[in-house]
């Protein structure tokens, strides 16, 4: 028995998709926006131009989507408990998360070795995820710069002007791809470094057993093997 | 009557010229298309050049002031070339160009008197070749006792308006590219700088199409009006659409074919320039319109990629066309910390390589502290909480049971 339970409730239904999209969408953007950046595959630049704007919409409005939700859907404030509060309240500073940011850095530096209490999202985690929507709607911002239906609005215009011009639109852009395979790397691999089970709920929606965490206390309460 | 009277002495005039009223109508069509009004507009232009410059009523031809600045003469020599209407009948008939570096025929003190004569009397458009140097307080191009950026300044403050020919006028153009030794700057900027407000059009280039200026001198002279400009102060209709919008080989861009390599069967082919950085899809000049050489042929359509040298920001220095588009072969600008010169791909693949290690590297070190696969144990108490029971956040009061010790990262 290790690790907090990984239930259901900590990423419901509604927000696997948004993450499955997410996902689908980064991958094809990226792959496409090489491929728009130089052609290496020739014959593939049409295809890679028309998917590229077409999934930097779905990726935008996914964005706004999964925002929206944090309002609607209640989850799980942390991995270990069944209880939900509306998804938005993980988002912002929580209880749990007060003074934990240093004692994150030094858990990952090998500074400490026991591992830290916190809600579901570590504080490392929380801040680069309230990062992520902000850069997404950035992206789809100077992608629309570099778009020439929307290039010539006065709007974009003074925007390309304000970022010294086309040619620094275009290296903003190519870099907060960086930023995001960047992200994904990191994120793929602090998600996962401690064994699968996150990931497989995540993306599949398996539960696994684990320790259980009281929200109220804002401490371990015991274990569950999910043998029901 | 009197429209007539002066129809008819206009005719004459033609005439004697052994000008017929079909090819003078055709010249009017052809000017009106060129000042972007349609082929519609030529009686208005037939009846603004009879009432204007070439009518006998008024007699003087409208006069243009020529500065060069820090300039290659470039421009000047693209203008020469140009030939509907050619040079020769643009400056002797279109203009009276009282004072040019480069074209005049006279020189010395008399040229510099007939320069501060037409200044003096006002209502002249001022054409400004190159940049504006601002080092050595503008005494590198000292010129009959003044400095250049005294010439500029005397010759700006009483123009109709001022024409800033050529990148280099626009915004310095290869003159201020770095390390700007001389200090360059465009015209726009320096007058503004010194508090002369006078309308500027900016037609940047490198050399700027002749075919550009004349369209713009043509609007002004013939129609009295400046053409419709964009927020930098460039017309509208010369450098509102990208090169790529308009680019003869953009068919092969859509089929996906491509030039990799000079001397390639793909270039024979007159495939799309892209891959060999063609900046044609963020330059905006209507090169592949009016086409240059008499409209001959034009860069793309010669083989060569754009180099983008029409772009030039009159209020950004920085958006210089030289800065942003070397090397001109790569598909990025380079990028620069001090001397040290770097292409945008290398340095975000050498972060990503660098990230990728060092996450490799921790994974071990994760391994190694015993923490794959399932994490270390869990804080017993938060060390905050530790050092402040009486603020704690966690309430620690019943223990965690004895094999619930272990935990992981969500």
């Amino acid at each position: 028995m290790a690790h907090l339970a990984h239930y259901r409730e900590a990423h419901p239904a509604p927000f696997r998709f948004t993450h499955w999209v997410n996902l689908v969408s980064m991958v094809i953007l990226i792959v496409t926006g090489f491929a728009i950046h130089f052609p290496y595959w020739p014959e593939f630049m049409g295809i890679a131009r028309g998917l590229h704007i077409a999934f930097g919409f779905v990726l935008f409005i996914n964005c706004l989507l999964r925002v929206v939700l944090a309002f609607i859907v209640k989850s799980a404030p942390t991995a270990g408990t069944r209880e939900v509060v509306p998804d938005y309240k993980t988002w912002l500073p929580q209880a749990d998360n007060l003074h934990q940011g240093p004692q994150w850095i030094k858990y990952y530096l090998f500074l400490k070795k026991d591992h830290p209490l916190s809600a579901k999202l570590g504080v490392p985690q929380k801040i680069s995820y309230l990062c992520i929507p902000v850069l997404i709607i950035f992206m789809f911002f100077t992608g629309l710069c570099l778009w020439p239906p929307c290039a010539n609005m006065p709007l974009f215009e003074a925007a390309i002007n304000g970022l010294g011009g086309a040619m620094s639109v275009r290296i903003i852009h190519y870099f907060m791809m960086f930023v995001f395979i960047a992200f994904t790397l990191l994120h793929a691999y602090l998600a996962n470094i401690e064994g699968l089970a996150p990931s497989m709920l995540m993306f599949f929606g398996k539960e696994h057993g684990g320790l259980t965490y009281d929200i109220e206390k804002h401490n371990i309460s015991g274990k569950d093997d999910l043998a029901h | 009557m009197d429209k007539q009277s002066t129809a008819s002495e206009f005719q004459g005039m033609l005439e004697a010229r052994g000008v017929s009223r079909r090819s003078f109508m055709k010249l009017c069509g052809t000017l009106a298309i060129m000042a972007g009004l349609g082929e519609a507009a030529a009686p208005r232009v037939a009846q603004a050049l009879e009432e204007s410059v070439i009518g006998a009523s008024q007699g003087d031809l409208y006069p243009v002031i020529w500065i060069e600045g820090a300039s290659c003469t470039g421009c000047t020599e693209a203008f020469a070339q140009i030939d509907a209407p050619d040079a020769a009948a643009v400056v002797l008939e279109l203009i009276s160009l009282n004072y040019s570096e480069t074209l005049s025929a006279a020189a010395g003190h008399s040229m510099e008197k007939a320069k501060e004569q037409t200044i003096e009397a006002g209502n002249y458009i001022l054409v400004y070749e190159g940049a504006v140097l601002n080092g050595w307080n503008g005494n590198a191009l000292r010129v009959a006792g003044k400095t250049g950026n005294e010439h500029l300044i005397e010759a700006a403050e009483k123009a109709t308006a001022v024409v800033a020919l050529g990148s280099c006028a626009v915004n310095g153009g290869w003159m201020a590219a770095a390390p700007n030794a001389s200090n360059a700057t465009g015209v726009q900027a320096f007058l503004k700088e010194q508090g002369i407000n006078v309308p500027i059009i900016n037609i940047p280039g490198c050399p700027p199409n002749p075919e550009w200026l004349c369209a713009v001198l043509i609007q002004y002279l013939l129609l009295g009006e400046l053409p419709e400009l964009n927020a930098e102060n460039k017309p509208t209709q010369i450098f509102g659409q990208t090169i790529h919008d308009n680019c003869q080989r953009r068919g092969h861009f859509e089929n996906g074919e491509f030039v990799y390599q000079f001397g390639s069967p793909e270039e024979a082919k007159g495939y799309c320039l892209y891959p060999l950085g063609c900046r044609g899809p963020q330059t905006k000049a209507n090169c592949g319109v009016v086409r240059y050489n008499h409209r001959r042929s034009w860069c793309v359509e010669a083989g060569a990629p754009c180099i983008g040298c029409c772009e030039a920001n009159p209020n950004n220095p920085g958006q210089n066309w030289i800065e942003v588009n070397t090397p001109f072969f790569k598909r990025h600008r380079d990028l620069n910390i001090g001397d040290f010169k770097f292409q945008p791909g290398t340095i975000a693949a050498a972060v990503l390589g660098i990230e990728a290690v060092a996450l490799v590297i921790h994974g071990f070190g994760m391994k190694a502290a015993g923490r794959v696969p399932n994490g270390a144990e869990f804080e017993k108490k938060r060390a905050w909480d530790a050092k402040h029971p009486e603020k704690s956040i966690g309430v620690y009061d019943d223990a965690p049971k004895s094999d619930a010790k272990k935990g992981g990262d969500e």
